[in-house]
């Protein structure tokens, strides 16, 4: 179904309709809601919808291209209010920041939330004069086509922006500490090379939440009982 | 309405469009297209023509390109808005120039010209910021009177954003006032210091009319606002980037926005490695539109020709 975010329809593809708690996913930077594992159809609960965030899959692409985080996630909160009722949301990458986002800013309606590794994860840093991604405005255009290279077809090459976006530790935290419990993707810090994002780290400790079976079907059937329980 | 005049102000004299990430960017001329150009960046809810008064004392020197913002004056409204693409805009302008360029920014734009600098230090020769120094520590946002933003979480305060975004397609365009005077009425009401006849003019240029009456150009979204992790205390650090010299100007009068407090100013710009200074008497926070010689003055003075 078709939602309008400002002058710009946004898709919420609905994958399954039931009834019981309903499930919401949030995909990662340059991917749609149509690319989900099947997987998601053994959800515990009722109903099954995929948002295709602003400039991915089928909805729209602003004119102007300027994106950040939260434009996704007032994408996210439009869905909410559309499907009307407490419900469970998995992001993974850009989509897990925003479900961290969106579980700390309506915590009476997300009953438990899932984040997972993936594209958009990290941003830039924590500060603005941390090390950044780019050098100058060329440099900032390389990263872009870059960034954007493996981005599935169709996505608006500008959504890239939100990958050079900081992840303030702060930030993160004030949404931590007011969502339910969450469910951390345990792969994120399974790499040695490549640590948490620091804004994970600190939502994990504030949010007092735990970590996520590794394989995705069982870290779905946790965070059923999650939300059965809230 | 015929065209609004006022005996001090000079229109541009050409327009061009340039196109930025989608978005038609107006861009307003004065001077010798041969002369060694200077980009000009209004502030919020302005518009280019704002420089009028300003632009016939340096029009004689300098090729002047002022910018109508996206959602703003002539250029296209867009379905979102973040500081980060204004300030690509700014650099779009640049390289739309065959030439370094200097920078000149009011406001809101005197911040991004900052970061278009830091950004493109190639294309840039030396900037003036018109008090474009960022928000006092608690923000611009915090209105008397209504509710206090400090006693809430970040996490409730995202949600008031979130709240907005619900209704934000609902708000096309703004409700049309009934004649000029009453848009003027308003503007007055949020800059007392601004007097007429120019607030007339200013308003005319940035007001159209229809069927219905007056109403504003600029797009009712960017009031919309958008929600981040910026922090007022986050703007100095990454003045250390910028190479070009600036000029730092302030008004002498206190203001509806500015001038910031004099430590919290001078700890800000301590980023700047290269930092000249002025204040101009009897100006509040629109130095160029309340003192347009003394402002042109101090610029033909910093600016190399």
């Amino acid at each position: 179904m078709q939602l309008l975010h400002g002058r710009v329809p946004i898709e919420l593809h609905t994958l399954r309709s039931a009834k019981g708690p309903s499930l919401l996913l949030l995909h990662e930077l340059g991917s749609n809601g149509k690319k989900w594992p099947a997987d998601v159809l053994s959800w515990s609960g009722g109903s099954v919808y995929a948002l295709d965030f602003t400039g991915h899959g089928r909805s729209g692409h602003p004119r102007g291209g300027a994106y950040h985080p939260e434009y996704f996630l007032a994408d996210a909160d439009l869905a909410l209010e559309r499907i009307g009722e407490p419900c469970a949301v998995v992001g993974a990458g850009i989509g897990a920041y925003v479900a961290l986002l969106l579980a700390g800013s309506r915590p009476d309606f997300i009953g438990a939330a899932l984040l997972l590794a993936g594209e958009g994860l990290r941003g830039v840093g924590s500060r603005p004069d941390d090390e950044i991604a780019f050098e100058g405005i060329e440099g900032f255009d390389r990263f872009i086509a870059r960034t954007s290279m493996n981005y599935v077809a169709g996505t608006d090459p500008l959504v890239a922006q939100c990958a050079c976006d900081m992840r303030p530790v702060d930030y993160a935290s004030s949404f931590a500490e007011s969502a339910r419990p969450m469910l951390f993707d345990e792969r994120v810090d399974a790499d040695p090379d490549r640590p948490p994002p620091a804004w994970w780290q600190v939502a994990l400790e504030k949010n007092r939440g735990s970590r996520a079976p590794e394989a995705f079907s069982a870290a779905l059937e946790a965070l059923g009982s999650l939300a059965a329980e809230a | 309405m015929s065209e609004k005049t006022h005996p001090d102000a000079v229109a541009p004299e050409r327009s061009r469009t340039i196109e930025s990430n989608g978005a038609k960017l107006c861009l307003h001329e004065w001077g010798d297209p041969k002369a060694p150009p200077v980009v000009l960046a209004h502030g919020m809810f302005d518009h280019s023509r704002g420089f009028d008064l300003l632009a016939p004392h340096l029009a004689e020197h300098y090729c002047l390109i002022a910018i109508d913002a996206r959602g703003h004056g002539d250029s296209d409204w867009c379905d979102s808005y973040v500081w980060g693409m204004d300030v690509l805009d700014v650099v779009n302008v640049l390289r739309s120039i065959d030439r370094p360029a200097h920078l000149v920014g009011h406001s809101k734009g005197g911040g991004q010209i900052m970061e278009a600098a830091a950004m493109a230090p190639e294309r840039v020769r030396q900037v003036v910021n018109m008090d474009g120094f960022g928000p006092p520590d608690e923000g611009f946002f915090q209105r008397p009177g209504g509710p206090d933003l400090n006693a809430l979480t970040i996490a409730e305060r995202c949600a008031i954003y979130l709240d907005r975004r619900r209704t934000a397609s609902a708000r096309e365009s703004w409700r049309p006032y009934e004649s000029l005077d009453d848009l003027v009425r308003r503007r007055r009401e949020q800059n007392p210091l601004l007097e007429d006849p120019w607030l007339s003019y200013f308003v005319f240029h940035g007001a159209r009319e229809d069927e219905d009456g007056w109403r504003w150009k600029s797009d009712p979204h960017i009031a919309g606002g958008g929600f981040g992790p910026f922090k007022p205390e986050w703007i100095a650090p990454g003045w250390r980037r910028l190479q070009a010299p600036l000029l730092a100007m302030i008004g002498s009068l206190p203001d509806t926005w500015g001038p910031l407090p004099e430590e919290l100013l001078d700890g800000r710009l301590e980023n700047v490695e290269h930092l000249s200074r002025a204040t101009v008497e009897g100006a509040g926070h629109f130095i160029h539109m309340q003192q347009p010689v003394a402002a042109a003055g101090l610029m033909l003075d910093f600016l190399d020709r």
